[in-house]
């Protein structure tokens, strides 16, 4: 569905005092409340928000758009994290003043849907469900009740940064990362949840497996990864993958 | 370990996958140099070296780095074009004073691109390092020779600095840092650790201490230190992660990352603070 797009003016030209309270929302003024971070000769990082939440989802959203329709000249990489978004530009290029961004309306196009079978079978399952004072069941239960957002892909090629996770399944990180875990893991490190595309290094407690790629490296990029930002995601639980 | 790498993967940490690339992009660009090509072109990294190749078909062949290279019994000179000959051995002595060397020919080698680059990544499925018994061949069999009447050609040796300490800016949690870190970090000889790859550097010395608040996992850039709670820090390099949770006490100065990637595990480290 197409709402109201209104195509952003973007400027570079921020007066440098940096503004630090992220929590008031002045409604008179169109511009983001945002706190640039120079981070390196060739970079900016860029906090829109404190926390992740609906609210940060939506800014990265406004922000995105901008970037999208009017990039600043000689802009390098885009990366977004829940709160942050990094800009790296080319070198000797990059602004002396953070970028600034503008409250938009975003056209809220066709989130995406997506479901991962998960067979609940990780070997901290035991471990999360005594921290959470649970049984195994209900943790699975729990896990796979909400609808997940992606916030943004990143850490590894596909990892996705989701939020969603009830507070009743938060669980410290391991305090030991593991040096390998096996691609495609479900996991839970203290109030996040994803999945591990990759056989990397973790810390975080396995609680299940997915069979499906996140990240083929042989695909076109539109396709190379299974998720996207924006995306919203609903974990199946399935007793095994063997009936396929 | 031997792969090929280029200038690396730009424009995808949006969907995770780090930029990757030669280490010593400085290396790679100079070998170029002498063929007149592309200063990006793919170049086999060399870690160490220890590589020995057999010459199927006569060839042009250059290399950048501090492995030794030799064609059969004769000693041949880094950062000058060298005709191998069929039958001939080329082989590539470890020197050990720094990590990569890289191997170039007229037009690139072939090899499979990801996403636009033939810069291999393991880890992220993306190709694999050399093994024995492996054939590579150059991309194309145009002909390519030196200017007539010219046998060879080199460049002139590039002096690195080696003892001048890196230049590093703040990074973006430097004021979460104690203060009392914050002037160990910078007054300290750190030393380059073992458990060190092209995801990141480990630096070994007094534990820092971290900031106390737990940070929002945030975009990294590659020359960022950051401290896990063990406080040693972590240099992020080329096939490193594009988020992370950890806090960036510093940056490295771009233009003194391709000197630093090269310091072999031992080595010692010092970092002054410029802006």
């Amino acid at each position: 569905m197409q709402v109201t797009v209104c195509l952003a003016s973007f400027s570079l030209a921020q007066s440098k005092t940096v503004r630090k309270n992220l929590s008031v929302h002045d409604h008179s003024s169109t511009i983001l409340p945002t706190q640039g971070i120079r981070y390196g000769a060739n970079a900016w990082l860029i906090e829109f928000a404190s926390v992740a939440s609906d609210e940060s989802f939506a800014i990265a959203a406004m922000i995105r758009q901008q970037l999208h329709t009017s990039p600043p000249p000689q802009l390098r990489e885009i990366t977004f994290s829940y709160t942050r978004v990094l800009l790296e530009f080319a070198p000797s290029h990059c602004p002396e003043n953070a970028p600034s961004f503008q409250r938009i309306n975003v056209s809220s196009s066709d989130t995406a849907i997506k479901t991962l079978e998960v067979c609940y079978d990780g070997e901290d399952l035991d471990h999360v469900a005594k921290h959470c004072g649970m049984t195994i069941e209900a943790v699975i239960h729990r896990h796979s009740e909400p609808l997940y957002r992606v916030h943004c892909l990143g850490f590894a090629p596909g990892f996705p940064y989701l939020s969603g996770l009830p507070t009743c399944l938060h669980t410290p990180r391991l305090p030991s990362p593991r040096l390998r875990i096996p691609a495609g893991s479900v996991a839970i490190g203290a109030g996040q949840t994803g999945i591990y595309p990759l056989p990397t290094a973790g810390g975080w407690n396995l609680i299940g497996r997915i069979r499906q790629c996140l990240f083929d490296p042989s695909a076109p990029l539109s396709e190379a990864t299974f998720l996207q930002a924006g995306d919203s995601l609903r974990f199946i639980p399935v007793n095994s993958f063997s009936s396929c | 370990m031997t792969g090929l790498q280029d200038g690396g993967r730009a424009g995808l940490k949006a969907y995770g996958i780090p930029r990757c690339g030669a280490m010593d992009l400085v290396a790679l660009e100079r070998v170029n140099r002498l063929f007149d090509q592309d200063p990006h072109t793919a170049a086999w990294e060399m870690l160490w070296g220890g590589v020995v190749l057999e010459c199927l078909n006569d060839c042009w062949i250059a290399y950048s780095g501090n492995a030794q290279g030799w064609v059969d019994n004769g000693a041949v000179d880094a950062e000058r074009t060298v005709r191998v000959h069929r039958g001939e051995k080329l082989r590539f002595v470890p020197q050990g004073k720094s990590l990569w060397t890289y191997l170039a020919t007229p037009n690139g080698w072939r090899g499979p691109q990801w996403f636009g680059s033939q810069s291999v990544w393991p880890d992220g499925g993306m190709g694999n390092h050399i093994r024995d018994g492996d054939f590579l061949s150059a991309s194309s069999k145009s002909e390519w020779s030196p200017i007539a009447g010219v046998a060879a050609r080199m460049l002139r040796p590039l002096n690195r600095d080696e003892s001048s300490p890196f230049r590093v800016s703040i990074g973006p949690q430097w004021s979460a840092f104690p203060e009392s870190s914050q002037q160990m970090f910078l007054h300290t000889t750190w030393h380059v650790s073992p458990q060190s790859n092209r995801a990141g550097f480990r630096l070994q010395g007094p534990v820092l201490q971290v900031p106390s608040q737990e940070l929002i996992s945030e975009p990294t850039i590659v020359g960022s230190i950051q401290v896990p709670a063990n406080g040693q820090p972590i240099v992020l390099l080329n096939d490193g992660p594009t988020i992370g949770g950890y806090s960036k006490i510093a940056v490295i100065h771009s233009d003194d990352l391709d000197r630093f990637r090269q310091l072999p595990p031992g080595r010692s480290v010092h970092f002054s603070l410029s802006s």
